[in-house]
């Protein structure tokens, strides 16, 4: 087994290209420097990257030196390149995030021939010493409590502003046994480490990617490890040249989280508007119009409706009183009125043909009384006299006043004579000429 | 119960902190020495914590993380009433994430952005506004996976005697008792009061016990919670000499402590 190093982003950071925690191997000098980027502080991953690549470089185990060293650095992490937010309140924070500057922990080791380790360390990550007795040696901090008190980080202001002494080092030269193996830990996991030693073996067994996102994922799913960056350098001193990097493949993030606004339900029920006696009634004012508007709508639907009914109804009546009136084709009926119309046509020749008789008898009476002898007339005559002798006195009477008044010079006295009666007859002759 | 070393607050495990505000009729006196009001310096400190939590949200991306959601509750404003605090675009809501926070400042003021103006009006419902932020609280816990994040804390500032206590305080009191029994598995909710006051001098930071014939500072004292171990080592890192059983209450404090009580009851 050779130099291992395991590193994986806190989840809140979604991509591993986010990880605060930088680390920094020179094989050759047996180097090595680990630094924690702080979340809270600005390009801080920057910051940290400057510190260990420079370290392994040129690796420094006098504080005051070292603090020079950083202080050097500075302009380097100055230089890097920034866009503002376009927001001003955010442009705003990211100014005065600027000002403070980037802050780190860090620790840096290198090994010497006499099985020696010198070892540098500022802030909270930690190293774990472990001898071939698998007796843990930790340095700075031994336990939880104490490594939780510290409060000391590099920060480039602060380097700029000389309020970085070497009180803020911690610096030791530890001897190991070739068999031994040498863990560099940032908090979350050194944390773990102190309060769980086992898990030790655990972080040796780590092979790949999928054991170490196993092994986070179950920790932090436990509340045992804390939501941070993981980062560990694994160094067995019999085997300082390979160097194998377990980290997050490319294609790899963890889900980003839904953001859904919290919104306290007893507080929203409880809002409340307070009208005023008139906003009042003009809110009912307002209710009644539309309810009555509501109403009237309804009424006119109900009539619209009833309209409707009756149209279908009286359609339906129109068909049905059309099937049942609709024209018979039976051939005896048409007969009928045929004989009807007939006989209609019949009668009045009929009547045509009885008026021609009359006629052709009047003007045969004439003709005979214009060809026939005076004694003739005595026959004829008789028979006026008989039909004069036929008619009453009163009827007689009635004829002469119509005559009269048809200007014939006859006296109305009910005397019936011959002469009368031919008087007549031309007056009915004349009569019937003039129909 | 996890241990809360092991808890980070991130936008996957947020907090929520809960501000509330007293805007009665008192805090237009002058705040110490200062030539401003009580207001205005309450004002501006709320404003200025708001930036700092903004300050460790921020990614290297320029990103905002919804590390942290913050209701401000005022009470006083109009008589007898409490109502959010909020004020532009944020109007009407109770709880926002620091992302909108920084979306919808009210404006700006000397390159920094602001979000609530200073207000001095009417009475004191102080009760009224722990019993609003006990349901709040309690919503919150029961959302989603807050139980798995760090318990809410509630900062009340104030300049004096709440109106609507009742007896011997009683009403408050038991509103407060209420809050102190909501917890997520990180611990309860915590409660920090600040007292503030025309008197300069007399101050009183972080106090384990109090010897004072002030019966509402001894009652403030009380309904405070114990400061956990990071409000602990934030007062320190700050310069406070605090024992360990303080309490999160400050008597008096100036306008650097104002700043500070509101930074150490803001976890890291």
């Amino acid at each position: 087994m050779g130099i291992t190093v395991l590193q994986l982003h806190k989840r809140a950071s979604y991509e591993f290209k986010y990880i605060q925690d930088k680390y920094a191997v020179n094989s050759e000098r047996k180097t090595f420097a680990l630094a924690d980027g702080t979340t809270q502080s600005f390009n801080s991953e920057i910051w940290a990257e400057i510190i260990t690549k420079g370290f392994v470089e040129n690796p420094i185990f006098n504080a005051n030196e070292l603090i020079t060293s950083f202080t050097k650095q500075v302009e380097l992490y100055k230089s890097a390149k920034f866009e503002f937010s376009t927001n001003p309140a955010k442009a705003s924070l990211e100014k005065a995030k600027q000002n403070k500057g980037g802050t780190a922990t860090f620790i840096g080791l290198q090994f010497n021939e006499q099985n020696k380790l010198d070892v540098i360390s500022c802030g909270d990550t930690n190293l774990f010493l472990l001898n071939s007795e698998n007796k843990i040696i930790p340095f700075p901090f031994a336990d939880v409590d104490s490594l939780d008190a510290n409060n000391y980080f590099i920060n480039t202001e602060q380097l700029l502003q000389n309020k970085i002494d070497e009180t803020f080092f911690k610096q030791r030269t530890l001897e190991y046994s070739p068999s031994g193996i040498l863990i560099i830990a940032t908090d979350a996991l050194s944390r773990l480490i102190l309060k769980k030693p086992s898990t030790i073996t655990e972080l040796l067994g780590i092979k790949n990617f999928d054991q170490l996102h196993e092994f986070c994922l179950k920790y932090w799913e436990n509340k045992e490890l804390q939501e941070d960056d993981i980062s560990a350098i694994i160094i067995p001193f019999n085997n300082m040249a390979d160097l194998k990097l377990i980290h997050p493949p490319k294609d790899f993030s963890f889900p980003k989280e839904k953001e859904e606004e919290f919104i306290p339900s007893s507080l929203q029920q409880k809002k409340q508007t307070n009208y005023t006696d008139m906003e009042m009634n003009e809110i009912r004012n307002q209710f009644n119009g539309v309810a009555q508007d509501f109403h009237q709508v309804k009424k006119k639907l109900k009539l619209h409706e009833m309209l409707l009914m009756v149209a279908i109804s009286l359609l339906m009546v129109n068909i049905l009183l059309m099937y049942f009136l609709r024209p018979t084709n039976s051939k005896d009926d048409i007969s009928n009125a045929k004989a009807k119309s007939e006989n209609a046509i019949i009668k009045k020749h009929e009547n045509t043909i009885g008026d021609l008789k009359s006629e052709i008898q009047t003007l045969k009476s004439k003709i005979t009384d214009l060809t026939q002898p005076k004694e003739e007339p005595k026959e004829e005559k008789t028979e006026p006299t008989k039909t004069s002798q036929t008619i009453s006195k009163e009827e007689a009477k009635k004829r002469q006043e119509e005559l009269i008044k048809a200007g014939y010079k006859v006296t109305a006295d009910g005397i019936w004579g011959a002469q009368s009666e031919k008087t007549w007859n031309e007056y009915q002759l004349k009569k019937k000429d003039k129909k | 119960m996890h241990d809360i070393r092991n808890l980070t607050i991130s936008s996957t495990n947020p907090c929520l902190l809960v501000y509330l505000i007293d805007q009665s009729g008192s805090m237009n006196e002058k705040f110490g020495n200062a030539s401003h009001t009580k207001a205005v310096e309450v004002t501006n400190a709320i404003n200025d914590i708001l930036y700092e939590v903004g300050l460790r949200c921020i990614g290297s991306g320029g990103e905002l993380k919804n590390r942290f959601e913050i209701a401000i509750i005022g009470y006083g404003k109009q008589e007898n009433v409490v109502q959010s605090g909020w004020e532009g675009q944020l109007s009407g809501k109770w709880v926002v994430s620091i992302k909108n926070i920084f979306e919808f400042p009210l404006g700006q003021e000397n390159d920094k952005p602001i979000w609530i103006k200073p207000y001095s009006v009417s009475n004191t419902p102080m009760t009224k506004a722990f019993e609003n932020a006990k349901r709040l609280c309690n919503d919150w816990i029961n959302w989603g996976n807050h139980r798995d994040c760090h318990a809410p804390i509630i900062i009340n500032i104030t300049d004096g005697e709440a109106t609507d206590a009742g007896s011997n305080f009683n009403a408050l009191k038991s509103q407060v008792e209420q809050i102190k029994s909501l917890r997520t598995n990180y611990g309860s909710v915590s409660i920090l009061n600040i007292h503030i006051s025309t008197r300069a001098g007399d101050k009183l930071l972080f106090p384990s016990e109090v010897n004072t014939g002030d019966k509402f500072e001894r009652l403030l004292f009380e309904m405070s919670t114990p400061l956990d171990e990071n409000m602990i080592r934030i007062a320190q890192q700050k310069g406070y000499d605090i024992r360990h059983n303080a309490k999160g209450y400050v008597f008096n404090g100036n306008a650097t402590d104002l700043i500070n009580f509101l930074n150490i009851g803001t976890p890291q």
